[in-house]
């Protein structure tokens, strides 16, 4: 019995035991974490020297020197550098991509990469920012506002110098072009970040408007030019039966999705606006398009459409792609039924296994009651692109690794492929731009590999690389880059521009007051807008009350943070 | 004196307690040790509501401003009517709670056991159907043109309906899809309850005389009253959650004064916008955390009052 | 006591309510089913947008499911993801056995503590950086551990777990087993978890279904493709965020929307099919103890 009641007097002793240690071991473990909370002490600096985890792993302690300008390869002894990027769908398979191989072999700099995964992307550079290990080079576009982020703690590294020294192609480009510099540079005057540019003609403005090209034929062939035209043009579509079914079930318009808001399209015939509902006049004032007049009689001749049963607004504003390309995608003949498609271009909505691309086509703006005719113009496309971390130990090499992209050359690889004849060719057939000579692309941008795409390493595009694609017409509906020209020229005469710079800087407090608020007021418009034209307000009898809840949600606060993120009066 | 006597009493009581039961306590410290590590070390981070938190600093680095964001939410023009809009679709899908529970019952009751085993498979299939793809087929089942919803009505004579034009269907849209989407899941509990139920009395119920019925409503409800009543708890402590994603994706500018609820702000604001804004989401976090907590411990009390089982 | 006693005792009622029971189940099925249907033909189907009131496909094809079997990824992903799930379930399910049961003890004086010390973790958490801070700090990142670690326990599964060990299993046989000088542990060993089939059966699954639908923690921690579970490659090719299409380049957004159009419903189906075969297994459990005898005798 004794020996009993000893053992379980041990046996509980040796539980008691094991329990305490277990306390303490958690007592340990959260200690230890709670310790070490701060990534970073205040100024920013890796808590310890052996904390820079730029993993170069050259040799410590040689000397690394770069070639002169225009020399390749950068460096005589091999380096690594870090890049961190999202997935590329280009680039399917890191290992085997030929850009990623011959550019190692060209420059003798080996890549480490980490591909984020595609989404959330924002949150992904946020956590990269907040771990306190920085990768040499964040190979991705930036907002002015990630790059301020970034800068409060000393994340990215001030290129200015950097570019003197080792960017020769970048120093020519901001010679050349000095609202580049503007662009590029941050509130605190330094510059930390290359440029992405992007001279598509078919982005300057991305509302546009389509016909079905067989029914325009049937009806005369005569594209109509006014609104007025154009209301009657639907109205043939409505009555004439033009598939010949005996029924009248032809949908004279219809579309889906932001893009395919017919509102910016119209209202270039009534009131000039850009995508938020606001655009600097060529004094330099700031103008709010949505409380205008013009703005309501816009909204009044598509309100007057949809009552006629020409704009299927109810469809529009809630159906999703598949439901639209459904619609559209009918074979021809009795069954076919969509007049009008408002929408960015015809690969939305157009099903090329059904249809080819060619049997929509893009008209221009149409000229309102009031004569106005004028098509916003968004510019070229322009972006933050590429920065160096503080963390890089080869800030020279991975400058001038980022500055040949800058380059001509640079640019065409990136959009072509490296390997002449194997990736592209070059052909005596006349190009998009009108050269001579022009690109016949051999390969799969997606299956075989051999780019890295955009949003990653800088560019610095021009009409001669990004036209350089030969005119085929065989091409026209697989390749988008004629229907995208066509439809560009349509408006070419009509642009003006909205005076918004394509790079803002400005504080912190500006900005968050103004993304808060433009969410806010976009929304409203947004609701308002569809509400007008399906008829759910009245225009005559609720406009004033729109007015007046537009100014109770803050307008003028509104209007003034706006004005003072651009600098506009 | 009572004082000092009480504390070394349940210092006692707690000693005494660890020797008489080590297991217990011994099992506990992995739980105890998991929530220290996981929950509690971060929950440093909670004071993100309160300081101007940008992700390039650390936390303590960041100003203190105190209940900033909490006022700016507050005070945003239409917060009124997100709340409202978070509050009506959660007490919606919160007033059809008991229909998993129904379905379970008529499973248990279903004579041919094969024709049981398959309706559970299939009902239990909507659960992993991603929910891009879920309001895709939403979507397609409600076009005005091609929906299936509206060849029906058509079929019975009716005019085709715009459903997700409509505000006034929003809310029955998204709760009814996403009923079609748990019923089967979300009765599994109620099933595994069910089949916890002690047979014998259903015997002695038999044997006294009682329908199918009344069965249901004297032993097989009461046996699983307990769990109904936690899982309640449970939902109503959650009723200012609506998870995002399924409504942002069903929200156009038609209904929007009615789908616009705190977490699709929240997102806009944070995550979508180029600032996210980790202070204002970590604000709007704990005030949304709070009410769920006053919304729990009601519950908890009124729950306790009336069927005796209880969180707490 | 098998099927066919229970339902010997049926009266007229009775009948009538199996009858009409039986009609709305098979109605609810037809609900349930028919859009189900549509997935799975619109899977076979070469063009997903052209579909009616029928259900057959338009144009039969396996061109979905071939892109879904030729995209690499989909594979790596499901390895991963079974791995994951496996793992983390045993993982949870140790972790809410170790806090439902002591929980579930009356005799246990730390029950009121620890319950709240639970309670409030559902509703304050540090959020996504202090966690993803602790992670890194445990040298977690870009590991399985990241994954599964963070959320093994839900306190809710907890609850109800420990609401059935205190339901379920009378009183009497706890007496009974301390009378026979049985410990806590030996108790929950011996008696409670064989009787515990069905919730433990039921916890498991939802801790399963959880792990393998999860995708956020993966989404922040994971760095390396090749641990990518199913779900993030599922993501990337179901694009949600459809402002990003936006913001890329033309060529690639279009080759993106077609690369979705064409797996959408094929990659639903090859995905969920592990899980949907679970729950026939776990069905098995949901049987009615024996438990009562063992009181009884």
């Amino acid at each position: 019995m004794n020996k009993k009641v000893m053992n379980k007097k041990v046996m509980k002793k040796k539980k008691a035991a094991a329990l305490i240690s277990a306390l303490c071991l958690a007592i340990l473990i959260t200690g230890c974490s709670g310790k070490s909370q701060k990534p970073s002490d205040s100024n920013g600096k890796p808590n310890s020297a052996t904390e820079s985890a730029s993993g170069s792993k050259a040799s410590s302690g040689k000397e690394i020197k770069v070639s002169d300008p225009n020399e390749f390869p950068i460096v005589t002894n091999p380096v690594t550098l870090t890049a961190w990027t999202g997935k590329r769908e280009h680039i399917s398979d890191p290992k085997k991509n030929t850009m990623i191989r011959e550019y190692e072999k060209k420059t003798g700099v080996h890549i480490k990469w980490t591909f984020v995964p595609g989404e959330e992307y924002s949150t992904q550079l946020n956590l990269s920012f907040a771990g306190g290990e920085y990768p040499d080079m964040y190979l991705t576009n930036l907002t002015p506002e990630q790059v301020q982020t970034a800068t409060e703690s000393k994340i990215l590294l001030p290129l200015n110098d950097l570019i003197e020294s080792q960017g020769t192609n970048t120093k020519k480009v901001l010679e050349e072009n000095p609202e580049y510099k503007k662009y590029l540079t941050s509130n605190d005057g330094n510059i930390y970040t290359l440029m992405e540019t992007d001279v598509g003609v078919h982005m300057r403005n991305t509302h546009k408007m389509f016909l079905y090209n067989d029914w325009l034929q049937k009806l005369g062939g005569k594209v109509p030019e006014t609104t007025g035209e154009f209301r009657d043009y639907l109205i043939q579509i409505r009555d004439k039966d033009l598939n010949g079914n005996g029924k009248k079930d032809e949908i004279p318009m219809i579309s889906f999705g932001a893009e395919g808001d017919p509102v910016p399209y119209i209202m270039d015939s009534f009131q000039m606006t850009g995508d938020n509902y606001y655009y600097i006049d060529d004094s330099g004032k700031l103008v709010f398009a949505p409380i205008t007049d013009d703005w309501k009689e816009g909204l009044r001749y598509l309100n007057d459409l949809y009552q006629e049963g020409l704009f299927y607004a109810e469809e529009t504003y809630t159906q999703d792609g598949d439901s639209l390309k459904a619609l559209v995608n009918k074979k021809k003949g009795e069954d076919f039924l969509v007049g009008a498609v408002p929408s960015f271009f015809q690969g939305r909505f157009i099903d090329t296994g059904v249809l080819n691309w060619t049997d929509y086509v893009p008209i221009g703006p149409l000229k309102g009651p009031s004569g106005h005719q004028a098509v916003p113009d968004n510019g070229i496309v322009f972006r933050l692109c590429s920065a160096i971390s503080s963390q890089c130990k080869y800030p020279e090499v991975a400058m001038k690794w980022l500055d040949y992209w800058t380059g001509e050359e640079g640019t065409f690889a990136n959009a072509y492929g490296m390997k002449k004849g194997v990736n592209y060719e070059m052909v005596d057939k006349p190009a998009f731009s009108g050269a001579d000579q022009s690109v016949k692309v051999l390969q799969n941008s997606y299956s075989d590999n051999f780019r890295f795409g955009e949003n990653m390493v800088p560019k610095v595009d021009s009409e001669k690389i990004r036209y350089a694609v030969t005119d085929d017409e065989s091409t026209y509906n697989t390749n988008n880059t004629f229907i995208l020209m066509q439809a560009a020229r349509m408006y070419e005469s009509y642009y003006q521009s909205l005076n918004i710079p394509s790079i803002v800087w400005s504080d912190k407090e500006t900005i968050s007051k103004m993304t808060e608020d433009s969410g806010l007021f976009n929304d409203y418009i947004k609701r308002a807008n569809t509400e007008f034209i399906l008829g759910t307000r009245s225009l005559d009898k609720d406009w004033d009350a729109y007015l007046k809840e537009l100014k109770d949600m803050g307008l003028k606060d509104y209007l003034t943070v706006l004005r003072k993120y651009y600098g506009a009066k | 004196m009572q004082k000092k006597e009480a504390q070394p009493a349940l210092l006692q009581k707690y000693l005494h307690n660890i020797r008489s039961n080590p297991g217990l306590y011994i099992m506990i410290i992995l739980p105890l040790v998991y929530l220290i590590i996981f929950k509690y070390i971060p929950i440093y981070g909670v004071q993100i509501a309160f300081r101007d938190y940008s992700p390039a600093r650390s936390i303590t680095a960041s100003p203190w401003v105190g209940l900033k964001y909490v006022k700016k939410f507050i005070s945003y023009y239409s917060f009124w009517e997100i709340m409202r809009n978070t509050l009506v679709l959660n007490l919606y899908s919160l007033a059809v709670f008991p229909i998993p529970i129904i379905f379970a019952l008529m499973l248990n009751y279903m004579r041919s056991a094969a024709f049981k085993k398959t309706i559970q498979v299939v009902s239990y299939i909507p659960h992993f159907i991603s929910t891009v793809v879920m309001v895709g087929i939403i979507m397609q089942f409600l076009n005005k043109q091609t929906g299936v919803i509206n060849q029906v009505i058509q079929l019975f004579g009716g005019n085709p309906i715009e459903f997700m034009s409509k505000p006034g269907y929003f809310s029955h849209i998204y709760v009814w899809s996403g009923i079609w989407q748990g019923i089967g899941y979300n009765s599994i509990i109620y099933i595994s309850a069910l089949s916890g139920v002690s047979p014998e009395l259903h015997e002695a119920a038999i044997v006294d005389g009682a329908g199918i019925l009344k069965r249901i409503w004297h032993v097989d409800l009461p046996g699983i009253l307990p769990t109904v009543a936690i899982t309640f708890i449970m939902g109503c402590g959650s009723i200012f959650n609506v998870g995002y994603e399924k409504i942002y994706l069903m929200q156009n500018n038609l209904n929007l004064k009615v789908s616009e609820v705190i977490s699709t702000y929240v997102y806009k604001q944070g995550i979508a916008s180029t600032m996210p804004q980790y202070s204002m989401g970590a604000a709007i976090d704990l005030f949304v955390s709070l009410l769920n907590i006053v919304m729990l411990l009601l519950v908890n009390r009124v729950t306790k009052a009336l069927t005796e089982s209880s969180l707490w | 006591m098998t099927n066919s006693k229970k339902y010997q005792n049926y009266g007229s009622g009775d009948r009538i309510f199996c009858v009409v029971n039986g009609f709305l189940l098979i109605m609810i099925f037809i609900i349930l089913l028919y859009p189900l249907l549509f997935i799975i033909s619109a899977s076979f189907s070469a063009d997903t947008t052209v579909m009616g009131l029928s259900l057959l496909p338009g144009k039969f094809s396996l061109a979905g499911y071939r892109a879904v079997f030729e995209y690499k990824d989909i594979w790596t992903g499901y390895v991963n993801s079974l791995i994951y799930m496996a793992a983390g379930t045993l993982l949870s399910l140790t972790l809410t056995v170790c806090c439902a049961y002591p929980l579930s003890r009356r005799d246990f004086a730390m029950r009121n503590f620890m319950m709240t010390l639970c309670m409030i973790t559902m509703y304050f958490s540090g959020g996504l950086i202090p966690t993803f801070l602790t992670v890194r700090r445990l040298g977690m990142l870009n590991s399985m551990w990241a994954i599964i670690l963070p959320g093994s326990m839900s306190v809710y599964n907890m609850i109800v777990m420990r609401t059935y060990f205190q339901t379920q299993i009378p009183d009497e046989l706890w007496d009974s087993a301390q009378l026979d000088g049985c410990g806590n542990i030996q108790f929950l060993f011996s008696i409670v978890l064989p009787l515990s089939g069905a919730i433990l059966a039921v916890i498991g699954l939802f801790y399963a279904v959880g792990n393998w639908n999860s995708y956020f923690s993966a989404l922040i921690y994971l760095t390396d493709r090749k641990k990518f579970p199913l779900s993030i490659i599922l993501r990337e090719i179901l694009i949600t965020n459809s402002a990003k299409l936006e913001f890329m380049d033309l060529d690639t957004s279009m080759a993106l929307q077609e690369r979705q159009n064409l797996m959408k419903y094929s990659v639903i189906i090859v995905s969920s099919l592990p899980v949907l075969l679970i729950y026939p297994f776990v069905q098995k459990y949901f049987v009615k103890g024996v438990m009562i005898g063992a009181v009884k005798g």
